[in-house]
């Protein structure tokens, strides 16, 4: 098992640095760079001519005129030694300073999404495979398809559209305007967990759509096991034996598609945010990627990327330790 | 021993005999629900391919005398405070019927609503079909190499295909946008491009597990070439869940493209999309007129439920292990 966990650590870090990569190339991507966005925004209107010695002025003083492996290295090195993901050129601050706060809601946000996901799809999939062909069972593949249609968007607006003309109040932000620009305290948390269950609902519905067929599908291969007709056989408690066996192997594909999911609410997470004016970190990216400014872009990329890819570890790991007979190594 | 054989031998020609055309039609026929959603993607292609002469009006025609219309059945009352004699401040009342000749009412321009659906379903079902076809070729494609050459290039392949897989959808899907810019061809482009990893991946699986079947094995061994196996026993096998992925990415494409619409990076806002008839409602949605969000928004999830539905019966007959797996 330690041999099995350094190994997967090791292929996390090897794994983070083809990201790191990766994630320069696509910062690399676009054409232009944002020394000709400045330029272009400092003296549009002013009647001035911008030159090409201006924009290279410019392109000095941000540093982007080295080659690009040399600044590769030194985007990344900062990173690793200092923590520190370079210069926000349109907030003209550092990134660490724009993308701050923003990294723990969407935290909050993921994590509250695939606990609402988990709690739901595990025990509502086992119970529909238990009592297949039922009337619940026909209800929950309804509501699976209609969850599967739905996209989170249209979701999101629905839940606005509600809250506004019945409760007559807004589901939008992640804080009170009495809370907004207060520092972190007990009763800003709360405020924030107020808010926090529209956006984890809206994303948690198709997860579970997806996440609820799944469980129910390996639930009824395992129920005809032998192991189950045996267990039955012994006179164990049905609740018991369905504990054991089947609802533990049940588990298993969720478990494995974890990094998946965390995939999956990154890319439906900022058009959910849009809708309902969240503070989260892919809409940022967004603007920052289309207007080149790409510390700003390469930090949330890096960051995103590296959710997913720990995901995956742990996902790795809790398989390892859930069922003996994935091979270790 | 002879009775039996001459006794089997009529089932043998009738098997050999039977249509898969019609097998697959009896299936279809058995199952309602993939009937029907097979019926709503035939009634959204349709309404695509025919939208000139289905559509009551010019989907890009203003007209400003009849703005923001309700759909035909409705009546709305707007409320607002107006100046009465002698200024005093009296509440005005205006009454604003739904016109028959616009069934699903206006929006802000005085643009016809149906029609606009009508023809928002040509870059739906352009981008989907496309698109998802895109991929899977580009998929395909990379995926067989990888998996029938085994070794360096296979290492070599996936680490890149595994590398895009970890990065979210939609940021790899922004990448592209911004490289390529707005327009049809660039959605599909974009959609081919991004969604190709997930069908490399699915069919390398596949070749790796049908290579260890017996029958290629036996095909090795009269000494059939490379292209030869590939052609007659690989890729007919990997046909049933290669459709299947598509018909299940062609509905996250549909959505997906309302998605970028609303971020701005889908077809130009002039052209009649339902994402962009979502993303220009937005405004109206709280000010009393949903409608110019929700008949967009039913077309939508219709299309994406047809798609879903058609998909699942797909993977049942087609794929018949993929629950199990």
């Amino acid at each position: 098992m330690v041999r099995f966990l350094i190994q997967r650590t090791l292929g996390l870090v090897v794994t983070m640095f083809f990201v790191s990569i990766m994630v320069f190339v696509l910062m690399e991507l676009p054409p232009g760079d944002y020394a000709e966005r400045y330029a272009f925004r400092k003296f549009s209107g002013t009647g001035t001519q911008i030159t090409e010695a201006d924009i290279r002025n410019i392109r000095a003083e941000f540093g982007l005129d080295r080659p690009a492996w040399e600044r590769y290295l030194d985007w990344i090195g900062g990173i690793v030694t200092r923590f520190d993901f370079g210069d926000a050129f349109a907030f003209q601050t550092s990134v660490n300073n724009v993308i701050g706060q923003r990294i723990w809601l969407t935290l909050a946000i993921l994590f509250a999404t695939l606990l609402l996901t988990y709690l739901f799809a595990i025990p509502i999939g086992i119970y529909a495979a238990v009592r297949r062909n039922s009337v619940e069972d026909y209800g929950l593949t309804v509501f699976s398809y209609l969850g599967l249609a739905l996209p989170n968007f249209l979701l999101a607006l629905i839940f606005l559209y509600i809250s506004v003309t019945i409760f007559d109040s807004s589901v939008g932000g992640l804080f009170s305007p009495d809370y907004a620009d207060q520092p972190m305290s007990w009763a800003k948390t709360i405020d924030l967990l107020k808010h926090l269950w529209v956006p984890a609902l809206v994303l948690a519905w198709s997860a579970t759509a997806f996440q609820l067929q799944t469980v129910r599908a390996t639930m009824l291969d395992e129920l005809n096991k032998l192991s189950v007709t045996a267990a039955r056989a012994r006179g164990l408690p049905e609740w018991k034996l369905l504990l054991k066996y089947p609802a533990r192997l049940a588990i298993n594909p969720v478990v494995s598609t974890m990094g998946f999911d965390v995939n999956r609410i990154f890319s439906e997470l900022p058009i959910v945010a849009l809708v309902l004016s969240l503070p989260e970190l892919g809409q940022l990216l967004i603007t920052s990627y289309l207007d080149l400014d790409m510390f700003v872009a390469g930090a949330i990329l890096l960051m995103l990327t590296f959710m997913i890819v720990l995901m995956n570890f742990f996902s790795d790991i809790m398989l390892a330790l859930l069922d003996p007979r994935v091979k270790l190594g | 021993m002879t009775t039996i054989a001459a006794g089997n031998e009529p089932y043998v020609k009738q098997a050999r005999r039977t249509n898969h055309f019609v097998t697959y039609l009896r299936l279809l026929l058995r199952d309602k629900a993939a009937l029907f959603g097979l019926l709503i993607i035939a009634v959204v292609v349709f309404t695509a391919i025919a939208a000139p002469w289905l559509a009551p009006h010019n989907p890009a025609a203003q007209n400003m005398a009849s703005t923001k219309l309700p759909p035909a059945w409705r009546t709305i009352e707007e409320k607002s405070l107006g100046f009465g004699e002698g200024n005093s401040v009296v509440e005005e009342v205006t009454v604003t019927q739904g016109d028959p000749s616009y069934l699903l009412g206006t929006d802000k321009l005085g643009r016809d609503q149906l029609s606009r659906i009508i023809y928002g379903a040509r870059v739906s079902v352009t981008v989907a079909f496309f698109g998802a076809t895109l991929a899977l070729l580009i998929g395909m494609t990379i995926g067989l190499v990888a998996g029938y050459m085994g070794g360096h290039v296979d290492n070599l392949l996936m680490a890149v295909v595994n590398l895009l897989l970890s990065v979210p959808y939609l940021v790899l899907v922004i990448v592209v946008a911004a490289v390529l810019g707005r327009g049809l061809l660039n959605v599909v482009l974009l959609f081919g491009i991004t969604d190709a990893p997930i069908f490399a991946r699915l069919t390398r699986g596949e070749v790796l597990r049908i290579r260890r079947l017996g029958y290629i094995e036996a095909a090795n061994a009269t000494g059939a070439k490379a292209p030869m196996i590939l052609r007659k026993h690989i890729v007919p096998n990997l046909i049933g869940p290669l459709v299947t992925l598509a018909t299940f990415e062609m509905s996250s494409m549909i959505f997906y493209e309302a998605g970028l619409s609303f971020l701005g990076l889908s077809v130009p806002e002039s052209v009649p999309s339902w994402g962009n008839m979502l993303s220009n409602g937005r405004e109206f949605l709280l000010t009393g007129m949903p409608w110019l969000m929700i008949y967009p928004g039913l077309a939508i999830a219709l299309t994406s439920l047809g798609f879903n539905l058609f998909g699942d019966w797909l993977r049942d007959v087609l794929d018949p292990m993929a629950r199990t797996r």
